[in-house]
């Protein structure tokens, strides 16, 4: 599942999603296996047996190819690095000895057990994972209008002070369990090995109902020494961190421009323009690197609709120093660098989230049959809002265009400031309002605001940018009450299309 | 955390089945795929049509369309956003067929938010009654990104292939929406 932060947390609950019912499940269930057809009986006789071992095999057999893979100069205690990698927590800071629970604890109160299964303790940040039986009916919280428990959990410490949740996730763990994570981004401090988990209520009960101040005494002790670390180098201007160890980026005898950026391998640079991609991180894994870039976000908080100043509809590609194409990752890494990538972005300051949140791209880098430097290369078209201010007002029969199954042409030029484009028609969308279509070729126009005067609308919409096609657009504005006779639709805020920018970053290990 | 695992879980067992000589999803599978996305792809389908028992309707034509169509999915891995993208045909037929629209009426919502968030204090009454007039005022595509990662559940791989988009660019507008949001909910 999603980890999802307060404020995600907060649009959830505008959705306001009922309890599912778990009889409409089974019976929809029992329905489609009357459907399917009867697999043959001794096709797959012990399928799930079978693959409930293969699991656990594959698993030990991961964790065996790992330890052998990082070796014991890899082992927590020799980690000089100041930030690691491991597997299933995240990017942690390795400053001071990670600590887990000493032991698991467990309770049962009104008819809930929490089992409080594991927890992991790093120089910046907790995780405690925990599962939970499932709530009685009577404390579930089932109907709208009752107040749901939202308080966080959180930790006391022996000194009295506290440390909340900053957020949480579930899902199904590989042993088929269903366990709860909770991350709390304040450290323990290294001369506390014991904290109060306090419940204030359990998520999913009403408030008032169900165990409340539910309290777990938990002790920590250090991690095992042999724990899978991955090295990990944050670049300096991102993090406040002191002897990177594992690689440097954008090293000295690696050509460059005036500018500082990059040379590419000619092939591969095909922007009108070219800018310089940072690295942020770099992860050292057995066999490979994973090297993350980003460029810096832009947009123009004046416009009222999508003020991105970068249109961005191509994938980041990665070139090695031949300018081949290295291949994207199998499906298994890729949900790994999303998971690594999620923790980065709680490494990064506010002002760095917001320059690199969005852009941020991590790219498996292979050890070994490559030539370095690799390339990274992110184009991006620019845009640009030359007249933020003016408008033109069209006037046209509303009624004929809800009246009429095609869109009613208007081809009538639009001119605001210097910027040309042609509103060509009008029509009624299935949403319950109208849609403008537009050609901006003349003006290189590939997005503006349309509304009605004088009706609030309940809905907008705008069409995807298309590379193929990017100056034929549309804009469509929906109405609670559909406005019918004469109306006029006021035009402003175009978005001109730029130069394709090329994005480009590169990196070599350290030698 | 356990969204991955529990991915890994499912990438496995079908890879498994290609180890076994099936090379498509088998329809024993299928019961489990159903059981991993069904409260997902209802309560997505809830989002969009905001009455219980259109959603479970939706949801079973959902489900009965995979299931027919299931020879067709050549890439297993890709079942989840395959079943989304049935699911929101399905919405988007729902809504064609009966002329409605995707929203309800704003002052019938005000009223129904009213009765959910009787027991919140004043203000956050207040803050989430403004979070659902912002949101209900967001274009159909970023209502949609919202509704397919908080409501569905769903990564951004998957996202992004269910809206043709590249990943990236997805994770960059969620983001953005999220910003956007949150200030303006905090004016």
């Amino acid at each position: 599942m999603n980890d999802l932060n307060p404020f995600e947390k907060e649009i959830k609950q505008t959705y306001r999603l009922p309890e599912v019912n778990p009889a409409y499940f089974k019976q929809l269930e029992a329905k489609l296996q009357a459907k399917q057809p009867h697999p043959k009986a001794s096709a797959r006789p012990v399928f799930h047996l079978a693959r409930g071992w293969a699991y656990a095999v594959a698993t030990l057999l991961l964790i065996g190819v790992m330890m052998i893979a990082i070796g014991p100069s890899k082992v927590l205690a020799q980690i000089q690095a100041v930030f690691g990698f491991v597997p299933n927590v995240g990017l942690v800071d390795t400053s001071s000895p990670f600590r887990q629970l000493a032991q698991p604890a467990s309770d049962t109160r009104d008819g809930v057990t929490l089992d409080i299964q594991s927890a992991f303790l790093s120089a910046d940040g907790t995780i405690i994972t925990y599962t939970m039986s499932d709530l009685p009916t009577e404390i579930k919280h089932t109907r709208f209008g009752e107040p749901e428990c939202n308080l966080p959990v959180y930790l006391t410490l022996p000194d009295g002070s506290r440390i909340e949740a900053a957020g949480s996730s579930s899902g199904n763990m590989p042993d088929g369990s269903y366990a709860n994570s909770i991350r709390f981004s304040d450290p323990v401090p290294a001369n506390f090995n014991q904290a109060t988990l306090v419940f204030p209520c359990l998520e999913g009960t009403v408030r008032g109902k169900g165990p409340e101040d539910w309290q777990f005494a938990l002790t920590f002790k250090p991690a095992p020494e042999n724990l899978a670390v991955y090295p990990a180098t944050l670049i300096p201007s991102q993090a406040q961190i002191e002897n990177p160890v594992l690689a440097t980026v954008e090293p000295a005898t690696q050509p460059r421009t005036e500018t500082g950026i990059p040379v590419m391998p000619a092939m591969i640079v095909d922007g009108d323009r070219q800018e310089e991609m940072v690295v942020l991180s770099v992860v050292e894994k057995p066999d490979s690197y994973w090297v993350t870039w980003a460029y810096p976000d832009k947009s123009d908080d004046g416009i009222q609709r999508n003020g991105y100043l970068y249109e961005q509809p191509f994938n980041p590609v990665l070139y090695d120093a031949n300018g081949r194409e290295l291949p994207v990752p199998d499906h298994e890494t890729q949900l790994e660098l999303w998971e690594y990538e999620d923790s980065l972005r709680n490494q990064l300051s506010d002002q760095e989230g917001l320059l690199y949140d969005s852009t941020l791209h991590t790219f498996v880098v292979p050890k070994s049959g490559i030539l370095y430097p690799v390339y990274a290369r992110q184009n991006v078209y620019e845009r640009s809002f030359p007249e933020k201010e003016e408008y033109v007002d069209v006037e046209f029969d509303g009624s004929k265009v809800q009246a009429s199954d095609k869109p009613v042409e208007i081809n009538r030029e639009i001119q605001i400031g210097s910027v040309k484009f042609t509103l060509n028609a009008i029509g009624k969308n299935q949403f319950g309002g109208y849609s403008f279509l537009f050609d901006g070729t003349e003006g290189n126009v590939v997005q503006c605001q349309a509304g009605l005067v004088g009706y609030t609308t309940n809905m907008g919409g705008s069409s995807s940018f298309n590379p193929d096609d990017p100056f034929h657009f549309k804009q469509a504005e929906m109405y609670s009450q559909i406005p019918t006779g004469m109306l006029t639709v006021r035009v402003s805020q175009p978005a001109v299309l730029g130069k394709m920018i090329s994005f480009i970053g590169s990196w070599s290990p350290e030698k | 955390m356990n969204e991955t695992k529990a991915l890994k879980k499912e990438s496995l067992a079908l890879m498994m089945n290609e180890a076994e000589g099936t090379h498509q999803t088998t329809t024993a599978d299928f019961t489990e795929l159903y059981r991993r996305n069904a409260t997902n792809v209802f309560y997505y389908l809830y989002s969009r049509v905001r009455n219980v028992a259109d959603a479970e309707d939706l949801a079973s034509q959902t489900f009965l369309t995979a299931l027919e169509n299931l020879p067709k999915l050549r890439d297993p891995l890709k079942f989840t956003p395959w079943v989304f993208t049935i699911a929101r045909n399905k919405a988007f037929d729902f809504f064609r067929k009966a002329q409605r629209r995707p929203t309800v009426d704003f002052d019938e919502e005000l009223d129904q938010t009213q009765a959910t968030i009787g027991e919140l204090s004043q203000a956050n009454q207040d803050r989430l009654r403004d979070l659902e007039r912002l949101i209900s005022r967001l274009n159909p595509l970023e209502q949609e990104y919202l509704r397919l990662r908080i409501v569905a559940d769903l990564p951004f791989a998957e996202i992004a292939s269910i809206l043709s988009e590249p990943e990236t660019r997805i994770k960059k507008k969620y983001y953005r929406l999220l910003e956007r949001l949150q200030a303006q909910v905090e004016k």
